[in-house]
C-alpha cells in the first residue's frame, strides 16, 4: 500500500477534500469552476455529489485522481487527503500508483473508456499485471473471477470478445470489474448509469450496492438523478455554481431540505403517481449562471423565491444547521 | 366519441435494409406494424427503451422517413399515397421538436431567422409581417425580444429548446411530434419546458405525439400512453389506467425500476438481460426472453393486442 498509516475505520474519513478551488482558462482570463469545496468521504459510505450541468461536480471528481487536463484547468488551491498523503502534491509516478489501486473510477460512457481494439480479457488483465505480481495463470483466473462477480454471463467467452460486441450494460459491468480488480478503497462513479436504459440502470445500481456490501468499498457517486441518490447513497452533497450549498444524510435532506435550491430541485422532478392537479410542475425560474458570470452575493439569489437584500451582496458560507446537516443560506440562519 | 381521429396509424411499419446495423443480412425491424389514433388536441405518449422504435415511429408518422408498409390517415387522407405537392401543403399542419436543440438549428443563423424559416419555406407573409409574427412567437415561448438577434451558441439548452418550440408552432400546426423534448435538459429546466408545452397545448389545442423514455414525464404530459418494445406496441391505455392498472409485465418493470424520491427503489423488480437486436427479435412474444412470468406458449406464439377494459389494450397471453 502506498499510503502510510492504518486504514481508517468505518465512519472515519477515507478521503478528505479541503478548500478545493479550480479554474479554467477561457478567452484570456480565468473562470472559476469549483469555488471552495470541502467534504469527507467516510469509510464504507456512499456519498452522492448532486447537481446540474456546469455545477462543478465532475470537475471536482476528476481532480481527485488528477485527471483534469492542465491547462486549460488549474487547481488554484486545496488539499485532497488519502491516508495522510495529499494527492495534489504527489509526483506523477505516485499518482499513477494511486489510480486503480487505491481509488478507481468509472465513467458515464463505458464505450469511450474501453480500448476498442483490445479484448475484454486483455483490458482486465492489463490492470492486474500492472498493479500486482500475479503470474499468468493467476491473472487469468482472477479476471474470470471478476467477471463472475459483476454477473457477466459466460465469462470465458467474454474474455475473448471486444467492447463493440457487448451491450451498454455489459460494458459498464466490464468497467466495474476493471475498477474492482485491484481492490481499491474508493470507487468514484461519474454518472455510471446515465447512458443506460432504466431496466439496465436498475441492474447496475443493484450490482453496486451488492459489491459495496461485500467489500466495504467507499463510493463517491456523481449524478444529476435524485432518484438514484435515494436509491443508493447514504449522504449527499448538493452543488450549485461551483459550491456545495447543502449536505446531509439523504433521508432528512430529501424530506426537509434546508436550501431553497435543494427544495426547488426536489419539487421540479416529476414523480410517478404524484401528478399535480393542475398538471403544471413546480419550476425553478431562470437559468443556471454561466461560470464567469456569477451574480454578486449568493449565486442562487436571482432564482431564489426567498431572496433577501443580504443575499444580493453577501455570500453565505456552508454551516452546520443541525447535527450532520450543513447549508449555505442566510435564510436558514435566521429561522433555524 | 365518434369524431374521426386527427391522425391514425394503421399497421405502420419501418424496416431498415441490412447494413451495419443488421445481423447477417436480416432487415432491422425498427417499427413492426403498429396502430394507434390521435384525436384533435390529444396527447399520446410513446414510451420505451432505446431501440424500441419509438423515434422511428414518430418520424415515419410524419413521413420524414418513408414507411415500409402501413397507412397513415390524416383527417381521412392517406399520407403515404399523397402526391408531393399535397404532402408539402399538409406539412404546415404537422411539426416536430427534437431532443437536441443544438443539432436541430443552423448554428450560423440568428434565432429570429431560424423561427422565420417556416414562413419563408411556405411563402407566407411579407418581410415585416413575418418579423412581427416571430416577435409574437418569442413572447409566446417566454424568450425576450433581443434574443432574435442572437446566435444558437449564446443560449443554454433550455432556452434553445424554446426556439425549437417556437419554430414548431409557427405555422399553427394541428399535430406536433415531440421526440424526447426535455431529455437533454437539466432537471430544473425540464420542468420549465414541460410547463411551456402544457400551456401551449391548452391555448392552441395542438395534438402531441410525445416520445420519451421517462415514465414520470409522460405521466405528467399525456392523456393516453402506448408502451413500445422491439418495434411493437405491447400496451396502450389512458394515463390513469396505465399508471394504476397496467397489465403488461414490461410496463410493470419499467415503472418499478424508476427509483422514487420517497422510497428509492424498494419496490423494484429487476428484469434481467437487455433489449435484443431488432434484426433478430426473439420468437413468439419479443419480451419472453426477459419476462418474469413467461410460459411455454410465449416462446412460440406472438400475442396480439387485446382490449381488457374499454380503451385498454395489452399484448400478453397471461394478462388478457
Amino acid at each position: 500500500m502506498l499510503t502510510a498509516g492504518r486504514a481508517p475505520r468505518n465512519g472515519e474519513a477515507e478521503l478528505k477534500v479541503e478548500n478545493l478551488r479550480i479554474a479554467f482558462q477561457k478567452d484570456g482570463g480565468e473562470v472559476l469552476a469549483v469555488r471552495g469545496v470541502d467534504f469527507d468521504l467516510k469509510r464504507g459510505e456512499t456519498l452522492a455529489l448532486v447537481g446540474e450541468s456546469g455545477c462543478g461536480k465532475t470537475v471536482t471528481a476528476l481532480s481527485i485522481l488528477r485527471l483534469l487536463a492542465e491547462p486549460p484547468a488549474k487547481v488554484l488551491s486545496g488539499r485532497i487527503g488519502l491516508g495522510g498523503v495529499d494527492l495534489l502534491e504527489l509526483p506523477a509516478e505516485g499518482i499513477r500508483k494511486v489510480r486503480g489501486r487505491e481509488i478507481a473510477m468509472i465513467f458515464q460512457d463505458p464505450m469511450t473508456s474501453l480500448n476498442p481494439v483490445l479484448s475484454i480479457g486483455d483490458q482486465i488483465m492489463e490492470t492486474l499485471r500492472r498493479h500486482t505480481t500475479l503470474g499468468r495463470a493467476e491473472v487469468r483466473e482472477r479476471a474470470l473471477d471478476l467477471l463472475r462477480r459483476v454477473e457477466i454471463p459466460s465469462p470465458e467467452e467474454k474474455l475473448r470478445q471486444f467492447p463493440h460486441q457487448l451491450s451498454g450494460g455489459m460494458r459498464q459491468r466490464v468497467m466495474i470489474a476493471i475498477a474492482l480488480s485491484c481492490e481499491p478503497r474508493v470507487l468514484i462513479a461519474d454518472e455510471p448509469t446515465t447512458a443506460l436504459d432504466v431496466l439496465v440502470q436498475a441492474q447496475i445500481m443493484d450490482l453496486l450496492k451488492q459489491l459495496k456490501r461485500e467489500t466495504g468499498l467507499s463510493i463517491l457517486l456523481i449524478t444529476h438523478d435524485l432518484g438514484i441518490v435515494t436509491d443508493i447513497a447514504d449522504r449527499a452533497l448538493v452543488m450549485y455554481a461551483g459550491r456545495i450549498v447543502e449536505s446531509g444524510p439523504v433521508g432528512p435532506l430529501f424530506k426537509s431540505p434546508l436550501h431553497p435550491y435543494t427544495r426547488g430541485l426536489l419539487n421540479s422532478v416529476p414523480q410517478i403517481g404524484q401528478r399535480p392537479k393542475a398538471g403544471r410542475l413546480q419550476e425553478i425560474p431562470g437559468q443556471v449562471p454561466r461560470p464567469g458570470e456569477l451574480p454578486a452575493g449568493c449565486a442562487f439569489h436571482p432564482r431564489c423565491p426567498d431572496a433577501m437584500d443580504r443575499c444580493r451582496t453577501e455570500s453565505p458560507v456552508l454551516e452546520e444547521k443541525f447535527e450532520g446537516r450543513h447549508a449555505s443560506c442566510w435564510l436558514e440562519q435566521e429561522t433555524a | 366519441m365518434t369524431e374521426p381521429p386527427l391522425i391514425e396509424a394503421r399497421n405502420l411499419t419501418k424496416h431498415f435494409p441490412p447494413g451495419n446495423l443488421g445481423a447477417k443480412g436480416h432487415p432491422v425491424r425498427a417499427v413492426d406494424g403498429i396502430s394507434f389514433t390521435l384525436r384533435e388536441g390529444e396527447t399520446l405518449g410513446l414510451v420505451g427503451e432505446s431501440g424500441s422504435g419509438k423515434s422511428t415511429a414518430g418520424r415515419a408518422l410524419l413521413r420524414l422517413i418513408e414507411p415500409t408498409a402501413g397507412e397513415i390517415l390524416y383527417r381521412g387522407e392517406d399520407l403515404v399515397k399523397l402526391p408531393p405537392a399535397r404532402m408539402r401543403a399538409l406539412r404546415r399542419e404537422m411539426q416536430i421538436i427534437f431532443q437536441d436543440p443544438f443539432a436541430a438549428v443552423n448554428p450560423r443563423r440568428r434565432l429570429g431567422r431560424i423561427v422565420e424559416e417556416p414562413f419563408e419555406i411556405h411563402g407566407i407573409g411579407g418581410r415585416e409581417e413575418r418579423r412581427e409574427k416571430v416577435r409574437q412567437l418569442f413572447k409566446q415561448v417566454g424568450l425576450p425580444d433581443d434574443h432574435m438577434e442572437r446566435y444558437p451558441h449564446e443560449l443554454s439548452g433550455g432556452q434553445l429548446q424554446r426556439v425549437g418550440i417556437a419554430r414548431a408552432i409557427a405555422l399553427g400546426p394541428r399535430l406536433v411530434v415531440a421526440d424526447e423534448p426535455v431529455s437533454s435538459l437539466d432537471v430544473s429546466i425540464q420542468a420549465q419546458v414541460i410547463n411551456l408545452l402544457l400551456d401551449l397545448r391548452q391555448s392552441l389545442g395542438i395534438a402531441f405525439l410525445f416520445i420519451s423514455h421517462d415514465m414520470a414525464v409522460v405521466e405528467h404530459f399525456c392523456d393516453r400512453v402506448a408502451v413500445m418494445y422491439l418495434g411493437k406496441i405491447v400496451e396502450i391505455a389512458s394515463r390513469d389506467r396505465l399508471y394504476t392498472a397496467s397489465r403488461h409485465p414490461y410496463t410493470e418493470a419499467l415503472m418499478s425500476s424508476i427509483p422514487t424520491l420517497a422510497a428509492g427503489a424498494k419496490n423494484r423488480k429487476v428484469i434481467q438481460g437487455e433489449v435484443p437486436s431488432a434484426a433478430a427479435p426473439p420468437s413468439g412474444c419479443a419480451f419472453h426472453t426477459r419476462c418474469p412470468i413467461r410460459e411455454k406458449r410465449c416462446q412460440e406464439e406472438a400475442p396480439e393486442l387485446r382490449e381488457s377494459a374499454p380503451g385498454h389494450f395489452t399484448a400478453c397471453f397471461l394478462r388478457e
